[in-house]
């Protein structure tokens, strides 16, 4: 036992490093420097055409002259100093550029998680409690229909239909800013308004998986023979789904909390750039188009990190959940 | 108080700021240069009040404004001149930087500088309305310019100072600065706040001016609340040839067929909804005081294009619509263009194709397509550039060691009179001389088409007259330092 | 897809791990046996059938049943619905229908090549895997579970940058991150199949590797893999759409996910009526096909299950 948990910890220490080494390489293996500024897309933002001088000085400045070996080690070493960097665009230190938007990606991905495990497995209960009846068909069909449309299909067209069409939601952004809030409520209601779009739109694409998930279970566990008891016994209805068949249904209802966070980053980057959300996923696209390759490595390092804390959170949880793995 | 679309465009100081016209436009709100170009050209007085060439042009003295404070209430002088000169030697700025041509600066008193420069150019002082002067008495203890953002950065001559930006939310605060050596600030306050849609922000009167494209003009139009201006832009597309990669772009006609088989006007209609003007063969906008309506124009002509392309030997011997030459290969060509672009792209690629040219698209992201337009590796190229007008970067001569510069060389085109003309207009002192110089080498280029010019955008604003109604006619910037400043 | 492959491993946990015994018969796919396969599809299962068919023919017919054509302007830009243009046209002109068959055939393209090239490709590395065992076993089983953690769509939109974008590039990047599952699914059934008797008898009676392979091993596990493929189809037709949306696409493709980032990208796309149907059909083609392909997949993995099909 202790062998395999050695083992998982090795395992996880390459998965990082093969992950920090391609983080290193990919961004670098792009065509283009981030110096050279040779035109631009609106009269707008014009560019600024940067000399020869300049960008020979720049690169010595942020150490991209140097051979690529030896990037790579000052990079690892500065990364074990727990440093990711100078962001050449934004002129930042990279951690702080992140902290700052993470934030954004966090409370959008939390909130969905949370709304779509309560909502489907509520509706998952309802459903199996009326297990084969038509309201648990027509549930069945219409979570399984929403579930397979992937999450930024649902954002465009909740923004053209609720934001642009009705003007019921802001269409972009995620606050009003230099607002003059009259207390701190309408300030939150400010966030809220600005989320609720792109929150929905992740949480509709994820209902159907914990909605299948919950409905199973508690399928499962309604047909087991101490709830048979219970009901024998005469116990209501309420108190026989929440206290023994929810209690039951719960283990591979958090797994999946956990592994989906995984699944939700992929879909967050899109959603993200539907609605213009101050996240990783609009940082990630602007920094991918200026080639600034520490922040990009920083996104891609943290977004990884953080899907495989996950994983390990469920593992760690499935094994205090369920006894017959810890033994 | 004016607010307008924010957007993060780096803190507004020479080193902090992104390579983007919105930065340095913040940059100018709060840090002068010597000396300014006005609306037509001339050159006006900034923190230089009077200003003196020597005979042989290669020695400028400057007089200083003794009016100009720092922000900080220290008094600015020539010590700050000179700072700024070698400072900016050892650091390079990303914007806001001098001139090359200068090889000295030298301290005359506390009020006169003197700038001696290596080469004789009457562009020089419009060259140097570009340079920003920082303080000495707090950059000179600064090492890492590129990291230093903190308050006192952003401690300028201007006319307004900068009380508050965040990068994240992409917001600046200005206010009008008291001190202002010029004519008073008519804004006392200006904020930049983010609006992802600028369009409704407007509405819900976030903020003040916007820039709208034409289809949504009409929710403005005969409405007294609103009032639209419209300006033309030096901002345009152009189509390269590279003349190295393909030997048959070397020929003159070749590349004129290529002209004419492109109907610019219908690109201004389709790409830009018709807020475009349509570009001239001769690099220079119309309303440019130098430019030549003379110069060749190329007006869309399908059939001629194809009559030149068959007076080159191009046949299409079995009818399938695109041109062979002698050996029987078909004439195809890549075009490359960013992702901006490839809608452009694709008008020109059906033009071409009617022309019996075939035209594949290569799209690629920005950084790429600059990368590979640097290096010329391309075929066709679009670019999209607010800096497009200089005819240097035709010219074999390294000018400001700006990296268009080496365009010419880029794409092979090498033309020794466009040289020369190029080199005696610089020189040439007397205006008129100038423009006839001027007129010449637009004619040449306009016969060469080195370059095409497909056409040079339009900017639509719309604003509220009664919040504002200063709105500058000349630029359509509205984060322009001459919307709300008269120097 | 990494999370695809994370329920199959908690499922195994669970253990409502499928038993493939019964699988091989019925998926030895002559015409009867679709039928019945069809017939035992449910009413979802049918209507995906039904679309995806419609959306086959569709690329397929696409120049018979299209007026106009797909890449030349037809008419006046951003014209509504209405008479000779049936579902509008684009900014330049161009026939929305004539771009949307021509999408269709796009997504197949994308979707097949990815699922083939994955499908295939990540089969035979489960079989190389399970067959040979040892020291290269272990390797690609380590690299499964790297595979299976990095989060798959911000790599591909730094890969598709890094390849720059064309339609084969797409695929090849789409595959890079989708061969996992069938891998696994190879690799644990070969494992299966070696510890059978009647495999085990064979090879004592001399039998070789290409004859077991082609014998046993191959027949049990195409289906299974195929299965796996219908489901990469999905998941590479919304990969494709999501990365032209953000401009990572071959921009000449046409694709639906391409006209989506074209509307998306029209200045002031909000305020104007054109989204109607220059942003909405694509969005509906796009919305239909994924989840058709979802349903056929659903359906036919229950099939594959025999402890599904039971209930």
């Amino acid at each position: 036992m202790q062998h395999k948990s050695r083992m998982r910890i090795i395992e996880y220490a390459i998965t990082i490093w093969v992950i920090i080494t391609l983080n290193f390489l990919l961004p670098r293996l792009i065509p283009g420097d981030p110096f050279l500024v040779l035109s631009s897309q609106e009269a707008e933002d014009e560019e600024i055409i940067l000399s020869e001088e300049q960008r020979q000085y720049l690169f010595e400045y942020y150490g991209l002259d140097q051979p690529i070996h030896k990037q790579y080690f000052v990079y690892m070493g500065e990364l074990l100093r727990g440093n990711l960097g100078f962001s050449l665009y934004y002129k930042q230190p990279v951690s702080e550029i992140i902290i700052s938007r993470l934030p954004w990606t966090v409370f959008m991905v939390i909130s969905a998680v949370v709304l779509s495990t309560l909502i489907g497995t509520i509706i998952g209960c309802i459903s199996a409690w009326h297990r084969e009846k038509w309201v648990d068909k027509s549930l069945f069909l219409f979570m399984i229909f929403f579930s397979e449309i992937p999450s930024f299909l649902i954002g465009l067209i909740l923004l053209f239909v609720f934001a642009a069409g009705l003007g019921l939601f802001p269409l972009a952004g995620a606050v009003t800013h230099f607002a003059d809030f009259q207390s701190g409520w309408s300030r939150i209601w400010d966030v809220i308004h600005h989320a609720i779009l792109p929150v929905t739109a992740l949480t509709i694409s994820h209902l159907g998986g914990t909605y299948l998930l919950g409905r199973n279970s508690m399928t499962t566990v309604l047909e087991k023979d101490y709830l048979r008891t219970a009901w024998a016994k005469g116990l209501s209805q309420s108190r026989i789904i929440f206290r023994h068949a929810l209690k039951n249904a719960l283990l591979p209802i958090v797994t999946r909390v956990f592994i989906s966070l995984g699944s939700l980053v992929g879909g967050a980057i899109l959603v993200e750039n539907v609605f213009s959300y101050p996240g990783l996923g609009t940082l990630m696209r602007q920094s991918v188009r200026v080639h600034d390759y520490p922040v990009i490595q920083g996104i891609f390092l943290v977004v990884t990190i953080l899907v495989l804390l996950a994983n390990f959170l469920a593992d760690l949880v499935y094994k205090k959940l369920d006894p017959r793995v810890s033994s | 108080m004016i607010r307008l679309a924010g957007g993060d465009w780096g803190y507004p100081t020479p080193y902090g700021l992104y390579p983007r016209g919105p930065g340095s436009r913040k940059m100018n709100l709060i840090f002068d240069s010597l000396v300014k170009t006005d609306s037509s050209g001339k050159i006006a007085p900034k923190l230089a009040s009077e200003w003196e060439s020597s005979e042989d042009g290669l020695t400028y003295t400057f007089k200083l404004n003794p009016k100009a404070k720092w922000h900080d209430g220290k008094p600015f002088t020539a010590e700050d001149v000179v700072f700024t000169y070698n400072y900016m030697k050892q650091y390079i700025p990303v914007s806001g930087g001098c001139p090359d041509s200068i090889k000295q600066v030298e301290k005359v008193d506390d009020q006169t500088v003197k700038i001696k420069i290596d080469e004789a150019n009457v562009d020089f002082l419009s060259n140097s309305s570009s340079w920003i002067i920082i303080p000495k008495h707090i950059w000179e203890s600064v090492t890492d310019p590129n990291n230093f953002t903190s308050a006192e950065a952003a401690v300028g001559t201007g006319p307004y100072k900068l009380v508050d930006y965040s990068k994240e939310h992409g917001t600046y605060h200005f206010v009008a600065n008291p001190d202002f050596w010029g004519s008073k600030p008519r804004v006392k306050e200006i904020k930049f706040v983010p609006a992802g849609e600028t369009i409704l922000a407007f509405e819900q009167n976030e903020i003040d001016r916007i820039s709208v494209t034409p289809d949504i003009l009409s929710r403005y139009e005969n409405n007294p609340e609103y009032k639209i201006l419209s300006y033309e832009t030096s901002w345009a597309y152009r189509l390269y040839f590279n003349m190295k990669a393909r030997p048959e772009l070397a020929e003159k006609s070749f590349r004129q067929a290529i002209a004419y088989a492109i109907d610019r006007q219908e690109l201004v209609d389709k790409i830009e909804r018709g807020a475009a003007v349509p570009g001239s063969p001769g690099v220079l906008h119309p309303n440019n005081e130098f430019y030549n309506s003379k110069a060749a124009q190329y007006t869309h002509n399908t059939n001629k294009a194809k009559e030149l392309m068959s007076n080159l030997g191009y046949k299409d011997a079995d009818a399938d619509g695109i041109l062979k030459n002698n050996k029987g290969e078909r004439l195809s060509f890549r075009l490359l263009c960013d992702d901006g672009s490839a809608r452009l792209a694709e008008v020109i690629k059906q033009h071409l194709a009617q022309a019996g040219i075939e035209v594949v698209i290569n799209s690629v992201d920005m950084k790429t397509r600059d990368a590979r337009f640097k290096d010329g590796d391309f075929e066709l190229c679009i670019n999209g550039s607010g800096n497009g007008e200089d005819l240097s970067e035709l010219t074999t001569i390294k000018s400001e060691g700006k990296a268009t510069s080496t365009t010419a060389q880029a794409i092979g085109y090498q033309n020794t009179e466009v040289d020369e003309l190029y080199i005696a207009q610089q020189k040439e002192k007397d205006p008129k001389k100038r423009k006839e110089i001027m007129f010449k080498l637009q004619q040449i280029v306009a016969d060469d088409v080195p370059k095409l010019t497909l056409y040079y955008k339009n900017s639509l604003n719309v604003h509220r007259p009664s919040v504002y109604d200063g709105w500058s006619l000349d630029t359509y910037h509205s984060d322009s330092r001459s919307n709300f400043v008269d120097d | 897809m990494a999370i695809n492959a994370h329920l199959i491993n908690i499922s195994k946990k669970i253990g409502v791990l499928s038993d493939p015994k019964n699988l091989t018969a019925k998926a030895k796919g002559h015409c009867q046996k679709i039928a019945a396969t069809i017939k035992s599809f449910t009413l979802l299962g049918k209507f995906g059938l039904t679309v995806v068919t419609f959306f086959v023919l569709l690329a397929v017919f696409a120049p018979l049943i299209t007026v106009h054509p797909y890449d030349l302007p037809s008419g006046p830009p951003l014209m509504a619905p209405g008479e000779g243009h049936l579902l509008g046209t684009d900014d330049l002109g161009i026939d929305i229908w004539a771009q949307l068959c021509r999408g269709a055939k796009i997504s197949i393209i994308v979707g097949l090549g990815t699922a083939l090239l994955a499908g295939l490709g990540g089969g035979l590395i489960g079989i190389i895997s399970g067959y040979v065992g040892g020291i290269l076993d272990k390797i690609i089983m380590r690299l499964i579970d790297i595979m299976l953690v990095i989060p798959d769509f911000p790599v591909m939109i730094l890969l598709a940058a890094f390849l720059g974008p064309s339609l084969t590039n797409i695929i090849i990047v789409l595959a890079l991150f989708s061969w996992v599952s069938s891998a696994r699914i190879a690799r644990s059934q070969i494992l299966m199949l070696k510890e059978k008797t009647y495999i085990k008898s064979a090879v004592l009676y001399g039998a070789g590797t290409w004859y077991l392979m082609r014998k046993h091993f191959l027949p049990e596990i195409f289906p299974l893999i195929a299965v796996q493929m219908i489901r990469l189809t999905g998941r590479a037709i919304i990969s494709e759409a999501g990365l032209s949306f953000l401009g990572l696409g071959d921009p000449t493709s046409k694709s639906w996910g391409l006209t989506i980032h074209y509307a998306t990208s029209f200045k002031g796309i909000y305020y104007t009526d054109f989204w109607k149907w220059w942003l909405f059909y694509p969005w509906l083609f796009l919305m239909l096909m994924v989840v058709s392909l979802a349903f056929i997949s659903r359906d036919l993995e229950r099939i594959a299950d025999p402890r599904l099909r039971k209930k």
